[in-house]
C-alpha cells in the first residue's frame, strides 16, 4: 500500500494534466463522431486508466488519444445500429447540437459523414498532430496518413461548397 | 485543387477546434470531475487539489 505522500509525489503532474487536456481530449472524441455523453463517459474512462499507470506514461496526450480512441471504436462495434445510420447522414443528438454553435455543428456534421479512416485522421489533425505523427502513433504508414487526410480535405471543400450555412442562407434569400 | 477553397478550409478549422473548445468548457466542472476521478479510485480528492496559484490568490496576495 502507498504511503499518501508517495502517491502525492507519483501523481504530482496528474492533475495539471487533466485540467489541460480532460476538454481536450472529449473534442477530439466528438470529432471522431462521439455524442457529448459517449465522449465524456470515454474521457474520464481513459483519464482513470491513466491515473492508475501514470508514473509508467512518457506522452500522456498521445496516450490517451489512443486508449480513448480504442475503446470508443470498440463500443460503437456494440452500439446500437440507429446511431451508426445516424453517424452516417452526418447528424448530431440534440445534447451534443445544443452546447456548439452552427459553424462548429456544421462542420462535425460534414466530418461524421467522412469514412471512419478519413475521419480519424481528421480528428488527430484537428487535434494538432501532423501526419507523421499521426503514422507513427496509430500505426499507419505517413503515406496512408496523407492520402486519408487529402482525401478527407477534398471531401470537405466538397461538401462546404454544396452546404455552408452561408450557402444555404444566400440559395433560401433568393435572387 | 483550388487554393482559394484549400485556404477556407484551413480557416474553418482553425477556427472551430477553438470555439467547440470553449463551449466544453463552459459545460464541463472539470474540477468536480477530476474529485470524482480520485474518489472513483480510491485516492483523497485532496491530492487533486492545484498547486499553481490561482489568479485570484495572486491578486489578493499582492493586495495584502
Amino acid at each position: 500500500m502507498l504511503t499518501a505522500q508517495t502517491q502525492a509525489q507519483e501523481l504530482k503532474d496528474f492533475p495539471d494534466y487533466y485540467r489541460e487536456d480532460f476538454a481536450r481530449l472529449i473534442r477530439f472524441l466528438i470529432t471522431q463522431g462521439a455524442s457529448l455523453a459517449e465522449a465524456e463517459d470515454v474521457a474520464q474512462e481513459t483519464m482513470k486508466a491513466a491515473l492508475l499507470v501514470w508514473p509508467t506514461i512518457d506522452h500522456p496526450q498521445a496516450w490517451t488519444r489512443l486508449v480513448a480512441r480504442r475503446t470508443l471504436w470498440r463500443g460503437r462495434r456494440q452500439s446500437l445500429r440507429e446511431r451508426e445510420l445516424m453517424l452516417r447522414h452526418g447528424r448530431l443528438d440534440e445534447v451534443t447540437e445544443a452546447i456548439f454553435d452552427t459553424e462548429v455543428c456544421h462542420v462535425l456534421q460534414l466530418l461524421n459523414r467522412l469514412p471512419v479512416e478519413q475521419r480519424d485522421v481528421m480528428a488527430w489533425t484537428i487535434d494538432g498532430y501532423t501526419p507523421n505523427e499521426i503514422a507513427s502513433r496509430t500505426g499507419q504508414k505517413p503515406a496512408t496518413v496523407r492520402s486519408h487526410l487529402r482525401y478527407a480535405r477534398r471531401q470537405l471543400i466538397r461538401r462546404l461548397g454544396q452546404s455552408s450555412p452561408t450557402a444555404r442562407k444566400e440559395a433560401s434569400d433568393g435572387p | 485543387m483550388d487554393p482559394d477553397k484549400d485556404l477556407v478550409l484551413d480557416r474553418i478549422l482553425e477556427r472551430t477546434p477553438a470555439s467547440a473548445l470553449a463551449s466544453l468548457n463552459a459545460v464541463i466542472d472539470v474540477e468536480q470531475r477530476l474529485r470524482d476521478l480520485y474518489r472513483e479510485v480510491g485516492l483523497d480528492p485532496e491530492l487533486a487539489r492545484s498547486e499553481r496559484p490561482s489568479a485570484f490568490s495572486m491578486v489578493y496576495e499582492a493586495e495584502v
